[in-house]
């Protein structure tokens, strides 16, 4: 078996929420996540809505405080942010006001790689997302589907070790999804990254992914793991990939129908 | 450059859009629109100042009112009202800037000091301006330190309330982008947080400016200073000079169109609205 790569342990996340007229209560977000992935897999998070899912994703970004457990990149403990990581966020979160070439060239700068370089770095990755002509205009100009684009460039730049997603395609059109799914892969079988990637979408989760984890209710729990053992490149209508669909539907349904939460179901 | 990438668009749903630019015939245009209506208004009430309803010496004609404003001009009197009242104003804003924009970003990103600072800015938001004004000629005296620190101080806290929110409302989103790409507190200040609260701090601009352009005018009133656009409408009353005051009101207008329009508008135009963080008119 390959490398580990991410190493997370007894995750354990606890909010607190602000009732409003001086009172808190707390809410436990994820109880107990363990997760393992290999240099070079593409692993997808999935869960019902609400689920917590982003916030463990938030959490391995550093973006977030955990309360307990540890997360292990490289062997060394995950705690804040770090250029060791590339976050795509669902919202894009480009910059306005820098150009998409200095959109990109903002974490170089911040990771100090010297500017003679930056010209072919950016050259490279608008290359790999296929927006060369883009490189001198102001985001707001560009559609969604290039903008998080430019999110995927921006990220992969200043070669982190992994790539953490954050439903990167959940604001986009069915068209402009699939398009970016399949060039997705595509940079992933190029760079072969590390990628965790958290989506909403069954049939998102089974196209890209090594290996599915499918988070219960809040507070989350890791319900399953479904590896995803279809030849690529994978064909969405084919007979074996609507059944891994259909599988992972069940799943998560069951996740929903549960009333009592996640504690003491089975899985099958 | 706007031609090029209109031709390179890889996706039907992408939605560019050539740059605007404005051709020499739309300022014509521009022009035309804002000066028919104003000359009919202006034709209008020649008319009416010649059918002498109203005393001439109360409602004076155009004719009346632009000669003397050229007189004045001939005898540098405007030229030289007009400039003292536009460093009063340019340097109290330029004041106002500094101390609104610093304690706005130290609000903006200090709990304590946003804590501290709160109360007492929404308190005296609520006074205006003028309102201080004989206080402030206690101190010190009819000078044009009393008219400038007035100044300053309305509109301080209007820079100071838009720069606070501009900070406290930027996306999250952006926050989380810039630290997870390694941003470090200082750079995440002025590398995300200064940027991002750029259109409010400019609204915070525009509405000191605005604030403290119709103060100057009160001030140097009660000030009897001497020179300013405001003083000298305000001495022309004595010699019941009406067409100076009219002449006087009508400089006014100007000076502050131009101002507000031109010199700020420009501002705007080149910064936010060129990133598409405001929309454009």
């Amino acid at each position: 078996m390959s490398q580990l790569k991410l190493i997370v342990r007894n995750l354990h996340k606890v909010f607190q929420v602000d009732e409003g007229f001086g009172r808190f209560s707390s809410i436990t977000a994820i109880d107990n996540v363990n997760l393992e992935v290999s240099e070079g897999e593409l692993v997808t998070i999935i869960g019902p809505s609400g689920c917590g899912k982003s916030t463990l994703l938030m959490i391995l970004a550093g973006l977030y405080d955990k309360s307990s457990g540890e997360a292990l990149l490289d062997g060394t403990p995950i705690n804040g942010p770090g250029l060791d990581r590339g976050v795509v966020f669902q919202e894009f979160a480009l910059f306005p006001w820098l150009t998409v070439r200095n959109n990109i060239c903002f974490g170089l700068k911040m990771k100090g790689i010297p500017p003679s370089e930056h010209n072919q770095i950016v050259k490279h990755y608008l290359k790999m997302v296929k927006l060369e002509e883009f490189e001198n205009i102001f985001p707001h100009r560009l559609s969604g589907g290039m903008k998080q684009r430019v999110g995927i460039a921006r990220a992969l730049a200043y070669s982190p070790k992994l790539l953490l997603m954050d439903e990167p395609f959940g604001a986009l059109d069915a068209q402009t999804r699939t398009s970016l799914q399949q060039m997705l892969v595509d940079i992933w079988t190029e760079t072969r990254k590390t990628i965790l990637f958290v989506t909403h979408s069954v049939r998102e989760a089974v196209f890209l992914s090594d290996r599915v984890v499918v988070l219960s209710r809040r507070p989350s729990r890791v319900r399953t793991v479904l590896e995803v053992k279809l030849p690529r490149p994978r064909q969405r209508l084919s007979q074996p990939f609507l059944r891994y669909e259909e599988e992972l539907e069940e799943l998560i349904a069951r996740e929903l129908d549960e009333k009592s939460g996640a504690r003491g179901a089975q899985t099958a | 450059m706007a031609k090029a990438t209109e031709a390179a668009i890889p996706e039907p749903t992408s939605d560019l859009r050539p740059e605007s630019r404005a051709s020499p015939s739309y300022y014509l245009h521009a022009f035309l629109d804002n000066f028919i209506p104003l000359a009919f208004v202006l034709l209008l009430w020649e008319g009416v100042a010649r059918l002498e309803i109203i005393h001439p010496a109360l409602f004076p004609t155009v004719t009346e009112i632009f000669t003397k404003m050229w007189e004045l001009t001939l005898e540098g009197i405007f030229l030289r009202d007009v400039a003292h009242s536009l460093l009063r104003l340019l340097s109290s804003v330029f004041f106002a800037i500094i101390v609104g924009t610093i304690c706005g970003l130290l609000m903006g990103t200090s709990r304590w000091v946003e804590k501290i600072i709160i109360p007492p800015l929404n308190f005296f938001l609520a006074i205006p301006g003028i309102a201080i004004f004989p206080i402030v000629i206690l101190w010190f005296g009819l000078t044009e330190k009393a008219i400038i620190f007035t100044l300053s101080f309305e509109a301080s806290l209007s820079i100071m309330l838009n720069t606070w929110g501009g900070v406290k409302s930027v996306d999250i989103s952006l926050i989380n982008a810039g630290r997870a790409l390694g941003a470090n507190d200082y750079n995440l200040f002025y590398k995300v947080l200064l940027p991002a609260a750029l259109p409010s701090i400019i609204t915070g601009y525009r509405q000191g400016f605005s604030r403290a352009w119709r103060i100057l005018v009160a001030g140097e009133m009660l000030a009897s200073i001497g020179t300013g656009i405001g003083f000298r409408i305000f001495e022309a009353r004595a010699f019941l000079a009406s067409d100076v005051m009219y002449a006087g009101v009508i400089i006014i207008g100007i000076l502050g169109f131009l101002l507000e329009r031109v010199a700020l508008r420009s501002l705007e135009i080149f910064t936010v609205q060129r990133w598409g963080m405001v929309r454009e008119l």
